[in-house]
């Protein structure tokens, strides 16, 4: 169905293209060629990828292999700076191994310190010895004993030079014969840091051991209380404490407490008569010096106690002994007049008073009543003489009874007793305060006297005497120091 | 609005004010009240081989001068922050124009070395101290001297750098049976020093002489403003010191 016109046109064109393409040469032909593909490249792209939010269109040199386009630039620069930090890291990282290796160096050839430390536990405390430290001040250690798990002990030692012994005492757990001690320390002092951490099992077997101390005073002196001898005077009060100390690893029960000398109804001890471990138990008592004690000489004494541990332990109790304590009693003296200033030359130039005059001995007493009425005056009634100072046991709050009718005695106020000349003792009408049941502070202790009347007068005089006592707590104490 | 001469007659007033003033500050300072015509002033006490102390009667304000006109400083105090008797040592007695007669007595508390005048009445019978406790911070010993005498000297620990032992002079307040704490070993003593810095403490900063469990730190600085002692150094000085001896801590 070819028109012969149509033949003829193709056949014109063939023998065009076999006239014309030897014409051209190969080399231009490829260019031509590689031209064509060049400019159609990313309109190509284009069509393929109408999604792609960003293209640029980034011409491709002919021959040269393309690389495949990356989903994100984003990402590529993450990455970029990423390898760029780690590569700094690194670099920062040797740097600094290669200064600390620099520094020990130079600290080995500087000194050869070695730290180092020996350990020893034992049932009631652990030794640690440091040594190897440098020889300098202030090595400082932070150290921490658990015993079950439960901390006991966190402390700070410091020491100086190169070596230092830390003693570290702990109580052991109760009821516990085998427990787990964990020592634990550690040190970043004078260039140097290390620590240690000792796990051990320690084997206890129970073993019961207390003390008895006996301790006196001279009821209503200043003195503390001592084991050293005292001399008292008849008619005084002697206060004595016992400090029983459990220094064994099992809690103790005390029981049959003996002081001969120990007045009836007078011993008391603290609330628990079952102690811990290191704990202290204490019983007090008094005694009153009597002519019998005096003619005696002196009393000379122990005291006992007996401490028995819980019953699940299998062993007997055992019996303490007190060390003696001696006192010697003797008639007291006449009162004694304070002594008179004898410091500095006294010269009204220089405007110091002369010491005759001076006024040093003021009582304790005061007058609140009438005084000075129908034939007596104030100086004529007597004082009310007691304690000065701490007062804890028993004590005696006196008047002389001559001239007096009675006397009512008073503590904060409230009526105490009333005694008559009939009551008298050795010229005194003395009563027995105990400020065991005050609390802990002054107390005002006074004394509404009666005179008897003289022929002369009709009516007796009447005054009132007072003193202030102190009621303190025990000087067996934690003290509150700074330490 | 006012007038000129209301001006002029207001100016004297004021300086009348300030002059009246300034006396009233004098008198409550006690600068002129303390020695004033007829008061007569004795030392009770040289603070060396006779200390006169006592224990007060009374909670009687302490005040500057001897006059119960003058500023109060504090208040006299029945218990130590023990519960010891406090005591307080005696300098001055001052016998005024009108019979009345004061004494001069330290205050211990914070700031350290106060002084004050307190009626005769407010304090008990005087009692005598014949010794004398020297600190010397520098070559780190204590000294017990009696009548003059050096009787006892040991090494001690004081206050490090950061919480110093106050020095000064001061007195033994209080003597204490050591019991629950082995940092204070067996005795101690309290003292009318308060720690400069450690107002916090419980008891407000008590300086103590006492014992320790760290002997190997003495002679040192190893405390919080505390003297420490070695054991044995302590209970001799404990059985040697009674109350109201006077401590100077240089």
């Amino acid at each position: 169905m070819w028109s012969s016109r149509g033949l003829n046109l193709a056949c014109l064109l063939l023998i065009a293209i076999a006239v014309l393409v030897p014409a051209v040469p190969a080399s231009a032909a490829v260019e031509a060629e590689a031209e064509a593909v060049a400019i159609a490249e990313p309109a190509a792209v284009v069509a393929t990828t109408p999604e792609a939010p960003v293209v640029v269109p980034t011409p491709v040199a002919a021959g040269e292999e393309a690389q495949p386009a990356p989903t994100s630039t984003r990402a590529a620069r993450r990455a970029a700076k990423l390898d760029e930090r780690g590569q700094r890291l690194a670099a920062e990282r040797s740097r600094r191994r290669a200064e600390k290796q620099a520094r020990l160096r130079a600290r080995a050839e500087r000194e050869p310190a070695r730290p180092n430390v020996n350990l020893t536990v034992t049932c009631t405390l652990v030794e640690v010895h440091y040594h190897g430290f440098p020889n300098l001040p202030g090595n400082t250690v932070k150290e921490t004993v658990s015993i079950e798990k439960a901390h006991l002990e966190r402390k700070t030692f410091t020491f100086d030079g190169t070596e230092g012994t830390d003693v570290i005492p702990f109580i052991s757990p109760s009821r516990l014969t085998a427990y787990h001690v964990d020592v634990h320390g550690k040190w970043r002092t004078n260039g140097f840091s290390g620590g240690y951490d000792l796990f051990k099992k320690q084997e206890c077997p129970p073993k019961p051991s207390f003390t008895l101390q006996k301790l006196q005073r001279i009821a209503g002196s200043e003195g503390a209380l001592t084991t050293e001898p005292l001399v008292g005077h008849t008619g005084q009060t002697v206060d004595y404490a016992f400090r029983v100390t459990n220094t064994g690893n099992v809690p103790l029960t005390f029981e049959l407490f003996e002081d001969k000398y120990c007045d009836a109804g007078t011993l008391t001890r603290s609330t628990m008569s079952a102690i811990g471990i290191g704990e202290v138990l204490i019983y007090e008592c008094t005694h009153l010096l009597t002519k019998t004690d005096e003619e005696a000489g002196s009393l000379t004494n122990v005291a006992s106690v007996i401490g028995a541990p819980p019953s699940e332990f299998g062993l007997g109790p055992e019996e303490a002994k007190s060390n003696p304590v001696v006192i010697t009693p003797i008639t007291p003296a006449p009162p004694v007049e304070e002594k008179v200033i004898t410091t500095p030359t006294p010269t009204p130039e220089n405007g110091v008073l002369d010491t005759k005059t001076s006024s040093t001995g003021t009582s304790t007493t005061t007058t609140t009543g009438k005084t000075g009425v129908l034939g007596f005056s104030s100086a004529t009634v007597p004082a009310l003489k007691g304690p000065r100072g701490c007062v804890r046991g028993r004590f005696h709050a006196s008047v002389k009874s001559t001239g007096v009718a009675s006397v009512t005695f008073y503590v904060d106020g409230k009526k105490l007793k009333t005694l008559t000349s009939r009551n008298a003792h050795g010229g005194l009408l003395t009563v027995l305060i105990d400020p065991r049941r005050m609390k802990v502070g002054p107390h005002r202790v006074s004394a509404k006297i009666t005179m008897k009347a003289s022929s002369s007068t009709a009516k007796a005089a009447r005054a009132t005497r007072a003193l202030t006592v102190v009621h303190c707590a025990s000087a067996v104490v934690t003290p509150h120091f700074t330490g | 609005m006012l007038s000129p001469g209301a001006v002029f007659t207001r100016r004297p007033r004021r300086g009348a004010l300030t002059c009246l003033l300034c006396l009233a500050a004098l008198f409550a300072l006690g600068a002129p009240v303390a020695h004033a015509q007829g008061t007569v002033v004795a030392s009770l006490s040289n603070l060396r081989t006779d200390t006169r102390w006592a224990y007060p009667t009374t909670a009687a304000v302490v005040r500057r001068a001897p006059s119960p006109h003058s500023a109060a400083v504090a208040r006299l105090r029945f218990l130590t922050v023990d519960d010891q008797a406090e005591l307080y040592e005696a300098l001055r007695s001052a016998k005024t124009a009108a019979k009345q007669t004061w004494v001069e007595i330290e205050v211990p508390g914070r700031p350290n070395g106060r002084t004050g005048w307190v009626p005769r009445a407010a304090l008990s019978a005087f009692s005598v101290s014949h010794e004398y406790l020297r600190v010397d911070e520098e070559s780190l010993r204590a000294t017990l001297y009696k009548e003059g005498k050096a009787i006892f000297s040991a090494p001690v620990g004081v206050g490090k750098a950061s919480t110093v032992t106050p020095k000064g002079h001061f007195y033994v307040l209080e003597k204490l049976v050591s019991v629950n704490a082995p940092v204070y070993g067996p005795f101690a003593l309290g003292t009318s020093a308060y720690a400069p810095t450690l107002s916090e403490w419980p008891g407000g900063g008590v300086v103590g002489i006492h014992g320790t469990n760290e002997p190997q730190l003495i002679p040192g600085r190893p405390s919080h403003g505390c003297v420490r002692m070695r054991d044995q150094d302590i209970a001799k000085l404990f059985s040697l010191v009674g109350l109201g001896t006077p401590i100077d801590i240089v």
